[in-house]
């Protein structure tokens, strides 16, 4: 039996490795590895994954860390932390793709074809505008603000790359993703957004 | 002014290749006797030598003109038989256009659909050459051989910097611009 293949959007990761509370994200991704383990699926982690989640990894605990003072040293020592995260979140992926129970994947697809494609179902959805009331801190406007939400490209790229290595499921906590479900590129690929 | 110009010598050659003496020279007259003289204006020789070549163009008849067959225009258009072919015509055409635009879609399905298979089925391939290039870029390397499941080494690897409001998607939001 062939295994199946299931891609995990960064945001899954993010969520594993700050154990995010949120609306118990994070046990809902620990029940799925659960799940992915049981039934010897494999996951597909891609190189545009892989680079979010250091980049989320590097900001986080960059604006996470208390301030002092700012100098050489302090920047030496943020650094330092960034790089020892970075460096065992590289080690245990590493790991998992020897062992075959992770693919790291990229697109085979020539750029222009893979461009082609993004602007294609780029220009297909036009997205959604609605208004929002709040300030980000939670304080209410006096004026609502117009908000446009629609897919982006990099939702795109995930998905092409998800579909192109025939990913069953792609796995996402992010709502960008729902524009994508039906549409005729993505045919046989089912979109788990977790709505939690 | 009168002047003198030397005119062409009517010579042994035109005798051999029994060219006719020019006009004022009678035959038997002995080579390099053939010098005449014309009349020109010394100051602007050369617009009489155009006017004098001019004028003999002029004075050479001109070739009768092409005399065209003009039945072809007599001849009753068959106005709707050229319809009827440019409409057959502009419907093969269009059936053109319509198995061809068919034949393209089908190319370009089965060309994805290669390309599919192939990362499908070199999936472990694609994946092994992935990380040797992100171990020789990133300067990590991976022996054989654990002391921790790596999953579980990943769990909670960012702990100490999460709290209650962390936003998994909006984190991700922040990185993708």
């Amino acid at each position: 039996m062939v295994a199946k293949r299931v891609y995990l959007d960064s945001s899954i990761w993010v969520s594993y490795i700050l154990q995010e509370k949120r609306n118990n994200r994070a046990q809902t991704v620990q029940q799925l590895f659960h799940q992915i383990e049981e039934d010897e699926d494999v996951i597909l982690v891609s190189h545009l994954v892989l680079l979010e989640v250091l980049e989320v990894i590097r900001k986080r605990i960059t604006e996470s860390e208390p301030y002092t003072d700012l100098d050489d040293n302090k920047k030496k020592e943020i650094k330092g932390k960034v790089q020892k995260k970075t460096s065992l979140f590289l080690k245990a992926l590493s790991h998992l793709i020897r062992e075959h129970r992770v693919a790291l994947i990229d697109s085979q697809k020539p750029v222009d074809q893979w461009f082609g494609m993004t602007y294609s179902i780029f220009i297909s959805s036009s997205g959604d505008i609605s208004t929002h009331n709040h300030y980000p801190g939670g304080r209410r406007r006096a004026l609502p603000k117009y908000r446009y939400r629609g897919v982006g490209h990099y939702d795109i790229q995930h998905a092409l790359t998800a579909q192109e290595f025939s990913a069953r499921d792609l796995h996402t906590f992010d709502q960008g993703f729902v524009e994508l479900e039906g549409h005729q590129e993505f045919e046989g690929m089912k979109f788990l957004i977790q709505v939690v | 002014m009168v002047i003198l110009q030397p005119a062409k010598k009517w010579d042994a050659q035109d005798q051999r290749e029994q060219r006719a003496p020019p006009p004022g020279i009678e035959s038997g007259q002995s080579p390099g006797e053939t010098w005449g003289k014309r009349e020109m204006s010394v100051r602007y020789p050369l617009n009489e030598i155009v006017a004098e070549i001019t004028r003999d163009w002029l004075s050479t008849p001109e070739p009768m003109p092409w005399r065209i067959n003009r039945s072809i225009e007599n001849a009753p258009l068959p106005v709707s038989v050229l319809s009827r072919e440019i409409d057959e015509l502009r419907q093969i055409v269009q059936e053109l256009k319509e198995s061809n635009s068919v034949l393209q879609s089908r190319v370009s399905a089965l060309e994805e659909k290669l390309a599919k298979e192939m990362a499908a089925d070199n999936l472990w391939e694609i994946s092994d050459n992935n990380l040797l290039i992100l171990e020789e870029a990133s300067g990590i390397v991976t022996p054989p051989g654990r002391k921790q499941d790596p999953l579980d080494a990943l769990k909670g690897l960012l702990m100490e910097y999460s709290d209650e409001t962390v936003d998994s998607v909006e984190l991700v939001r922040s990185v993708r611009g």
